[in-house]
């Protein structure tokens, strides 16, 4: 029932008491007509009613104008004394407490200090059974006639006589929920109350307990309004605070403002608020009120650790003190000396956590801050820290999108930082110029408006791009593409492009750098043209140098010749070998090997082979040959030294003698038809190097059946990778198992036997040659 | 055995010790080239060590070759130390430079 309610009905109960009042009057005057005449006795109980009635207008009265709880009770005990002459009447309420003691709250007569000797009970104890107790616990009215007669009012009756008490009688004050006190009333008259005025009274209590509900439930809302009140201010300073904090771009600067705000809120004299300096390792005073500005000055930084904010900061946790100034802890000296009673401090949580600062309100007007002022506190501190750390955190991010954007612009290359659906969300200046990719563009718009095709001309699906690829979450490196323009023409971009991840991984754009690489495409293109005319040159040069069409016989001297290239068909080697007729039944044999690779030691091999050649057509003898050579050699190189290996040999073929120079070439193997192997003489430096160098020349007469070997040392020093040389000892141990194979099978074996030992693939360019005496007698040869 | 190219060249105003080591040939040997030259032109007492080199080509040869062209013309001889059993001596024996150069062989 609300309170308007509540007073309508307490009139209407104050109307319906009067009529009430009205009607045993009337009653009480029949019944006086009835009785004929009027004694005395009669006419001072009908005083008595109306003394009661005029209580009763008087109490429903007061408790029309009553605001104060207290003082209506005082009030309606006082109008039943004044107005109805009893001797002392008072209210009880009932306690709910083990001893369910019925405290005296009001009062008004002869009193004395009689209250305080009655400890009345509403149990059902001996000091529970007398009227009041009764009352109370029944619900009822009670009356004790007789003080000094009634049995149940032996615990009082002295008390009572001696303040002149001869009865009583209580009436129950009872609410929705039962009785919660009585109105006792002493009379100084035996057995006073006449049936009529019981009910007068009774109804009186009935207003009385009515009026306390409304006084209570008046309080009760005023209480609630009070709260609401002061809950809808707190709403509004926080929703002020947050607003203000949210609005600012210097949160630091407003703390000053709201903190003031807060603090006169909450009845307080001073705050602080530090922040953390991360360089001085300690506390710098950003805002506060309440002390001196020389104060605030002296305490500009503080130690972590150190007071109470220093504390909280220090351990991460909010620090409440109270009665300051009778709680020895030394944490509250410096808030002690500014006055300060009570004292609440939070950390300023930064976004990991970490602790950012602290804020504090303190009051001198108090000893505590109630639950409801904590929460208000850490609620801004809260809304405080979160300003700032979104401050800290929007600036970092700005700081870091400015670094980024300077050092994309300053990059050389194109960049693109495209969002999750492909549009281009930053770009430089370099990449606007290759692509035309202006923020905002598409992928799909920039592989359109850019022609964008593969090297071999076909269209370049959207799906292929190094940008799409990144955006499904595949890094892409070096993707070349063909980009058109109408003002560039065709031009060959390299794409390298990167997802950029979120939180859990997932891809929230990408990352593309680009380069305009048709230059070094283009110089590539050439450099490979280049080299490979070069290598076709060399080649060209080399096949010219190794005899086309080496006869298999001559004169009875077999021949078996074998070249192979170096793997990298780049590196043209230096091996070469020439079999050539003499005249005279004498054929020249030379095998060498110039020190490089390439068209140099190609020319280098052009030049020794013709040389040779030539000077053997004019005086055969090897020795002089290789000495003419050298020098032609020597001179072609000027200062440099480019030398090469070489042997050269004449062989008779009526006599089967062979005379020989060797410039530094692996030895020459001999083979006899008996199957015994052996060296040919070493001979001088090979040529090329010293102009004046004198080469001796060997000679060697050759049985029939009589081989002889020549290899380059791509033969000799055949290996894989961790394996050894096949060294001399590999080609003896070839020919000691084939005797029996002609020159050309020889040779094609030993070059396949040492390509198998290399594990497949010779990595130097070899040469062989074999020569093999025929078995028919040469004429005035010697044999030994 | 250990056939990575190893080359260190230690030097003084007066002498040089170039020393390589594994497989030395055409495509490792610029270092070896370039300290075997400017030794060769500045200095007269110059020592190749090659007792832990496993293999030359020709390459290398020349450089050798060179050198001791060059300082034979300031009538200085290259010094070469070899181990007997290893292939590079027996390639240097065969290219007939023991005429131009000095061998110590061990």
């Amino acid at each position: 029932m609300g309170v308007e309610a509540k007073k309508k009905r307490v009139i209407v109960v104050a109307k319906d008491a009067d009529a009430e009042a009205v009607r045993l009057l009337t009653d009480a005057g029949y019944a006086v007509e009835r009785a004929g005449e009027a004694n005395a006795e009669t006419e001072g109980r009908f005083q008595a009613l109306f003394r009661t009635l005029k209580a009763h207008n008087n109490s429903t009265r007061a408790m029309m104008r009553a605001v104060d709880e207290s003082e209506y009770l005082e009030e309606v005990c006082r109008i039943v004394v004044e107005d109805c002459g009893h001797a002392m009447v008072w209210v009880g309420y009932a306690e709910n407490d083990d001893y369910k003691l019925v405290r005296p709250v009001a009062y008004s007569g002869f009193e004395e200090g009689y209250l305080e000797t009655l400890r009345i009970t509403w149990a059902d104890t001996e000091r529970g059974c007398g009227p009041t107790g009764t009352a109370v616990r029944t619900g009822k009215p009670s009356m004790c006639r007789n003080m000094l007669t009634d049995p149940q009012f032996e615990p009082w009756r002295e008390q009572a006589l001696k303040r002149g008490y001869a009865s009583s009688i209580v009436l129950p004050l009872t609410a929705d929920d039962g009785v919660f006190g009585a109105i006792t009333i002493y009379s100084r008259d035996p057995d006073p109350f006449s049936e009529e005025e019981v009910a007068l009274l009774s109804s009186l209590a009935d207003d009385l307990s009515y009026g306390i509900g409304a006084i209570r439930l008046s309080a009760e809302r005023a209480e609630a309004e009070e709260a609401l009140r002061e809950s809808a201010q707190r709403l509004s300073l926080l929703s002020d605070t947050a607003s203000q904090l949210l609005a600012t771009g210097d949160p630091q600067g407003a703390v000053q403002a709201l903190c003031e705000n807060v603090m006169a809120h909450l009845d307080c004299h001073v705050f602080f608020n530090y922040l953390c300096d991360d360089e001085r390792q300690c506390l710098r005073l950003n805002a506060y009120a309440g002390i001196p500005e020389s104060t605030g000055r002296e305490i500009e930084w503080l130690d972590y650790g150190a007071a109470v904010c220093g504390c909280a900061a220090r351990d991460a946790c909010r620090i409440v003190a109270e009665d300051i100034s009778n709680t020895p802890d030394p944490r509250t000296e410096l808030v002690r000396s500014f006055g300060i009673q009570a004292y609440a401090c939070h950390p300023l949580a930064g976004h990991h956590g970490d602790v950012i600062g602290t804020l504090s309100f303190g009051t001198r007007s108090r000893i505590r801050f109630s639950d409801d002022d904590l929460a208000l506190i850490q609620t801004v501190a809260d809304q405080v820290a979160t300003a700032m750390e979104r401050i800290r955190l929007h600036q970092e991010a700005e700081r870091r999108a400015a670094e980024l954007v300077s050092f994309i612009t300053s990059m050389s290359d194109g960049v693109l930082l495209l969002d999750s659906d492909g549009s281009v969300v930053l770009s430089n200046e370099v990449a606007i110029d290759i692509l035309g990719a202006n923020p905002g563009t598409t992928l799909r718009d920039r592989v359109r408006h850019s022609r964008a095709s593969r090297l071999d001309g076909s269209p370049m699906p959207i799906e292929k791009t190094s940008s799409y690829m990144a955006l499904q979450g595949t890094p892409v490196t070096d993707e070349l593409c063909v980009i058109s323009s109408p003002e560039r023409g065709d031009r060959v971009v390299s794409f390298s492009s990167s997802p950029v991840r979120g939180p859990g991984g997932r891809v929230l754009g990408a990352a593309t750098v680009l380069r305009d690489v048709t230059d070094q495409v283009e110089f590539e293109r050439q450099k490979d043209e280049l080299y490979a005319r070069e290598h076709h040159i060399a080649e060209m040069l080399q096949q010219a140098l190794i005899p086309p069409d080496v006869p298999k016989e001559f004169g009875g001297l077999a021949i078996g010749v074998r070249y192979q290239a170096a793997l990298n068909e780049a590196e043209v080697g230096g091996d070469f070998y020439d079999v050539f007729e003499l005249g005279g039944g004498n054929v020249g044999v030379l095998i060498g090997d110039v020190a490089g690779k390439g068209l140099r030691a190609a020319m280098r091999v052009a030049a020794a082979r013709y040389s040779v050649r030539s000077y053997a057509f004019i005086d055969p003898r090897p020795s002089h040959v290789m000495i003419l050579a050298n020098e032609a050699l020597c001179k072609d190189s000027q200062d440099e030294v480019n030398m090469l290996t070489a042997f050269f040999a004449v062989v008779d073929t009526a006599t089967g003698r062979m005379t020989y120079a060797t410039a530094g070439h692996e030895p020459a193997l001999v083979c006899s038809a008996s199957g015994a192997i052996r060296e040919l003489e070493t001979g001088e430096m090979p040529l090329g190097i010293f102009e004046s160098t004198v080469y001796i020349e060997h000679c060697v007469d050759l049985a029939p059946g009589d081989s002889v070997v020549i290899v380059t040392d791509g033969i000799t020093e055949a290996r894989a990778p961790g394996t050894i040389l096949f060294k001399k000892k590999g080609i003896i141990e070839y020919l000691s198992n084939n005797m029996a194979s002609s020159p050309d099978e020889t040779a094609g074996g030993l070059l396949a036997m040492a390509t198998a030992h290399a594990g497949g693939q010779l990595q130097d360019d070899a040469a062989v040659v074999v020569l093999r005496l025929g078995c028919e007698q040469p004429k005035g040869s010697t044999h030994g | 055995m250990d056939e990575t190219a190893q080359i260190s060249i230690t030097a003084d105003d007066k002498s040089a010790m170039i020393t390589g080591g594994g497989t030395l040939d055409l495509t490792n040997s610029k270092e070896f080239h370039d300290g075997l030259l400017r030794a060769s032109e500045a200095l007269n007492d110059v020592t190749v060590d090659l007792r832990e080199a496993f293999f030359i080509d020709t390459a290398v040869v020349q450089d050798l070759a060179r050198a001791a062209v060059v300082m034979q013309k300031r009538g200085a001889r290259l010094k070469v130390m070899a181990r007997e059993t290893a292939y590079p001596l027996r390639v240097l024996r065969i290219s007939g430079l023991e005429s131009i150069m000095d061998f110590e062989v061990e």
